[in-house]
């Protein structure tokens, strides 16, 4: 039975190790190569409805376009150093195009410099690498704060804003530069606006574990912003559990998961701030193909963010082919 | 006579592995007292003890699990594919019962593999669970692209929602019932004490005619049952199949049970002391909200009670080899 067992797991691994090392495609006139451009994207997190959402339409864009691409993310969310591990296997692996979410700009210098020498080309996905890597795309961060401010107020007015602000990261530049902005454009908005800030680490777990915490802590919080899928998803939850309405606790989510759009179609979410990540994918593949046929870019793509209600969840859900009850 | 009698319940008390995490309980519990009486709102002690019957589903069997002295690193990817699984399932039509029974039954299934690679195949458990970590993960993406599973029926959110009384959360409930029979199980019977006789030293368990091989995989799908559970009740409660549930699970529950008071070389374990281990990392979270730590400074006061909390284990211990 072992002997089985040994055998099989040994032809299995023989099997995955072929899959994995596939040759190049053949050469074409006995000369040149024509292997296809390969495109690494290095996401925070290769799951999640945001970035997972980003990851499935930059792959199919990519097979779209005759590109090989690829999309990885570290296990924990935000984990630098496999960031830049994953980097360095891009430059292995003979990437044409990488595309990064630099985390912060230090950290990534040097793995930046490795690909270049290695004749990669960079583009920044919601920032850019001074010096490095001057095109990004993406959702720029600041707008993306000040979207969620002015969302806020546009819900509640200028005065009386108690809201609870869960972000995502401590540790990331782009959530830090969101966080700011947010605070900024709601205190320039609502001068008297109280806000409390706290990070879920990118975990489920922990991000129910704040909402319902600072709900007991606070009573007079009266909203939760969220900068964090998994906020979103355990603030809408915690208005369903305590039967809150919108007056009492409003909640604004991020992002266009099915989870997030559903508690906003059934009420216990006001609206979420969609990031196009659909788009945000699609347009890294596109952007990919314009720097290998040495088209010149714009330093900086913009994609959108705007609040998404009730009335138009259905339509947003369609056009991403996401299926609700 | 006093004296002597006095001595005696200090023994008695000291002598409890569990004190290595009521005592820090006490102290928070005291500061919180004085910086923020509102702690002690009901809702908010139940909200407490509702987070940590969720790692306690989990960490009462892992407590036996290291008792025998084993160890799985693959409880959170279980989490997360109970979850997706049962979201599917319901998603799919299929009724909540048969469901929860699938979900438990692959639950099963994957602590079972673990329990044959480690100990039918002598493989380090460290890494042939992280490697089922992998795998689980892993397959957990590809089946759901890393999107989550929403469109759960009222009916099968219950379970996960629902309040007795209006008051007490459900999943409070499911935690005592586990606690009761994982208590009763490791404390009181001959199949619970065999454990930490196979954590103590398996060859003499062996030689004693304790079913080593057996005893240690059927401990191991106990645990991948219970961690499929977590993730159906906690998709029931989020109504979502998060594929990134149990993301942060494992050193968490892991922490639980060696806080608690169970022994991480084996040989010895407390499921009582696991409950109050769960209890404290959840009260820790919560009471440093409640007295208004900047949410930059937590984590790092939440890392200095859990040293402290060693250090007070060590202590004990101290004074009781001295006798």
């Amino acid at each position: 039975m072992k002997k089985i067992l040994t055998i099989l797991l040994a032809i299995a691994m023989v099997f995955a190790l072929t899959a994995c090392n596939k040759p190049a495609e053949e050469p074409v006139d006995g000369g040149e190569e024509t292997a296809a451009t390969k495109v690494w994207f290095v996401a925070p997190l290769a799951t999640g409805s945001a970035w997972g959402t980003c990851g499935t339409a930059f792959l199919a864009e990519c097979e779209k376009l005759g590109m090989e691409g690829k999309y990885e993310g570290p296990i924990q969310a935000a984990d630098i150093p496999a960031m830049i591990d994953l980097c360095d296997q891009a430059i292995a692996d003979g990437a044409d195009v990488l595309i990064c979410n630099w985390r912060d700009l230090d950290s990534f210098n040097d793995v930046a410099d490795r690909a270049l020498a290695a004749g990669i080309k960079l583009i920044g996905y919601n920032m850019a690498l001074p010096e490095r890597c001057p095109n990004y795309l993406g959702i720029d961060p600041s707008k993306l704060g000040e979207v969620q401010a002015q969302t806020v107020v546009d819900n509640l007015g200028t005065e009386g804003i108690n809201v609870l602000y869960l972000n995502a990261s401590a540790t990331s530049q782009s959530h830090a530069i969101t966080q700011k902005a947010f605070e900024d454009k709601l205190h320039e908005l609502a001068p008297n606006a109280v806000i409390t800030v706290d990070f879920t680490s990118g975990s489920a777990d922990v991000a129910a574990e704040k909402v319902s915490t600072y709900m007991n802590a606070n009573p007079e919080i009266n909203a939760i912003a969220c900068n964090c899928g998994f906020a979103a998803v355990a603030a809408a939850a915690y208005r369903e559990e305590n039967s809150l309405t919108s007056e009492q606790l409003y909640v604004q989510g991020i992002d266009g998961g099915a989870d997030i759009l559903q508690y906003v179609l059934d009420g216990f979410a006001d609206c979420t701030i969609i990031q196009d990540w659909t788009g945000a994918g699609q347009a890294a593949a596109q952007l990919a193909q314009k720097m290998v046929n040495g088209e010149e870019l714009p330093e900086f793509t913009g994609l959108g963010a705007y609040p998404l209600y009730a009335d138009g969840v259905k339509a947003y859900a369609d056009s991403q082919g996401i299926t609700l009850n | 006579m006093k004296k002597e009698k006095k001595n005696s319940l200090l023994r008695t008390l000291i002598v409890r592995n569990e004190l290595s995490a009521i005592i820090p309980l006490i102290i928070i519990l005291i500061i919180v007292a004085i910086g923020n009486p509102n702690f002690y709102r009901l809702k908010n002690i139940l909200d407490i003890i509702r987070t940590a019957s969720f790692s306690f589903y989990i960490a009462a069997p892992l407590t036996f699990l290291l008792t025998a002295s084993g160890m799985d690193l693959s409880i959170g990817s279980i989490l997360s594919f109970g979850g997706v699984l049962y979201a599917k399932l319901i998603v799919g039509g299929v009724p909540v019962v048969p469901s929860i029974l699938i979900c438990l039954i692959a639950g099963a299934i994957i602590g079972f593999l673990n329990g044959i690679v480690i100990v039918k195949y002598n493989q380090p458990a460290f890494i042939a669970t992280l490697g089922t970590q992998y795998i689980i993960s892993g397959a957990v993406l590809v089946w759901t692209g890393g999107i989550s599973v929403s469109g759960l029926t009222a009916a099968s959110k219950v379970i996960g929602q629902y309040y007795i009384g209006g008051v007490v959360p459900i999943p409070i409930i499911y935690a005592i019932v586990i606690g009761i029979v994982c208590y009763i199980v490791l404390a009181k019977t001959k199949w619970g004490r065999s454990l930490a006789a196979i954590g103590g030293n398996q060859e003499t368990a062996y030689l004693a005619g304790i079913p080593v091989v057996r005893r240690r995989i059927l401990v191991y799908t106990i645990v991948g049952i219970a961690a499929s559970f977590t993730g159906v009740i906690w998709a029931a409660r989020f109504s979502n199949g998060l594929p990134g549930a149990g993301d942060a699970v494992n050193m968490k529950n892991m922490a639980a049970v060696i806080i608690g008071g169970t022994s991480p070389a084996g040989g010895s374990g407390t499921v009582i002391g696991t409950a109050f281990g769960c209890i404290l990392l959840a009260a820790i979270s919560n009471f440093l909200v409640f007295l208004g730590i900047p949410a930059t400074a937590q984590q790092l006061i939440f890392g200095a009670i859990l040293i402290a909390a060693i250090f007070i284990d060590r202590y004990r211990r101290q004074i009781l080899s001295k006798g």
